[in-house]
């Protein structure tokens, strides 16, 4: 072979360079496209452990379980516990008993997370996982509460979870989440005959939640095809003759 | 000049090849998890045992000739512990044939997730 011009420090050169230019490549791009991968992770491992948060609470509540104990673990962002007395969101229920409207105001409290370097909100919120957007107006139910109409006997169920806390509780790390149902529920039981059901939901105004619940009251979880919306914020359902709610008081010790 | 040895080639192209591979099974350990948690919900939240219970109960009530104040007590104890609703119809002696007599029985259970229908015939020898 012939060799001339052949130079070995021109070869290095190249080498060289293609290493430095790889190494700035990886640096300028791929970097941070991993630290957003990072926190896409994050928030994915939060959505699961809401839901595993949800189910703990799903014992403690349908199945009369007193207290529930889960290690977690919260990264890229911080868990907040918020009572139900500082709640601003807020479920309404009316039911027409005849000559007059029956009503039931309920504040739940919520479980929220906020992702640091991310965007996402994910909460706990009245029995369903919901996530948001900062900055964006839309939501999502991840996971919906067990409300439900039996077509058959008329009966339509609502279970209510409120939390409590009594004191500010916040998590950011590895932690153990303690919550206890110690009290029995409030049920309102009412029984009119046929009647008209109306829901509705005010959202927190910082974070709003109402295209998620929306949706779940459109869709077909509660009844197949959906409650009415006449546009006034409520979904109403007819033909009623049992309504019960049931409100349950789960106390977060700790966090 | 030395010519490069590039009898070693199949080594790194192994590398990229095991690389690929533990990619792949990082994704199906990422899944598992979610398989496993929905696959446990499902079997957590089946009411089998409060069906049963309810059956067992409701055909008890039948063979002592269905008393109506039980099936209400029945129906707000099982909304109050098990959060379902509940409806039972026992009519004595709905269907008749030469030999037996038959109560039928409709059973009713929603709770949410589940939703269980049931009629059934519970037979009495006649006295002849």
């Amino acid at each position: 072979m012939d060799e001339r011009a052949v130079s070995e420090s021109i070869g290095f050169i190249i080498i060289f360079s293609i290493v430095v230019a790889g190494i700035g490549l990886v640096s300028l791009y791929g970097y941070p496209m991993l630290l957003q991968h990072q926190i896409g992770a994050d928030e994915r491992t939060m959505e699961q452990t809401m839901i595993t948060i949800q189910n703990d609470i799903k014992l403690l509540t349908y199945s009369n379980v007193p207290y529930k104990d889960t290690a977690l673990r919260v990264s890229g962002g911080a868990l907040t516990v918020y009572d139900m007395a500082d709640s601003h969101q807020e479920f309404e229920f009316k039911c027409w008993n005849g000559t007059d409207w029956e009503e039931l105001h309920f504040s739940p409290g919520e479980l929220r997370y906020v992702s640091d370097q991310g965007t996402a909100i994910i909460s706990f919120e009245n029995g369903a996982v919901v996530k948001r957007q900062q900055d964006a107006s839309g939501s999502v139910m991840l996971a919906e509460p067990r409300w439900f109409y039996d077509n058959r006997t008329k009966t339509l169920v609502i279970f209510q979870m409120g939390l409590a806390a009594d004191r500010d509780l916040s998590l950011n790390g590895i932690g153990n989440l303690q919550m206890s149902r110690l009290n029995e529920p409030d049920v309102y039981e009412l029984s009119y005959g046929p009647t008209e059901v109306k829901v509705k939901y005010t959202p927190d105004g910082s974070n709003d939640y109402s295209q998620a619940w929306h949706n779940y009251f459109k869709g077909s979880s509660i009844i197949p095809g959906g409650l009415d919306d006449p546009g006034d914020g409520y979904y109403v359902i007819d033909g009623v003759s049992r309504v019960i709610v049931k409100q349950y008081n789960i106390t977060v010790t700790n966090i | 000049m030395e010519r490069l040895n590039d009898e070693g080639q199949w080594i790194v192209l192994m590398g990229f090849m095991v690389c690929v591979g533990i990619f792949f099974l990082a994704v199906i350990i990422a899944q598992s998890t979610v398989v496993g948690q929905t696959t446990s919900e499902g079997v957590l939240e089946f009411p089998k045992n409060d069906i049963q219970d309810l059956r067992s109960e409701v055909i008890e009530i039948a063979k002592r000739g269905g008393t109506s104040s039980l099936k209400a007590d029945l129906k707000t104890l099982s909304m109050a512990r098990k959060n379902a609703v509940v409806e039972c119809s026992i009519t004595p002696g709905a269907v008749n044939d030469s030999y037996y007599e038959y109560t039928r029985i409709i059973l009713h259970f929603n709770n949410g997730v589940t939703e269980f229908d049931e009629t059934f015939l519970l037979s009495r020898p006649k006295t002849p």
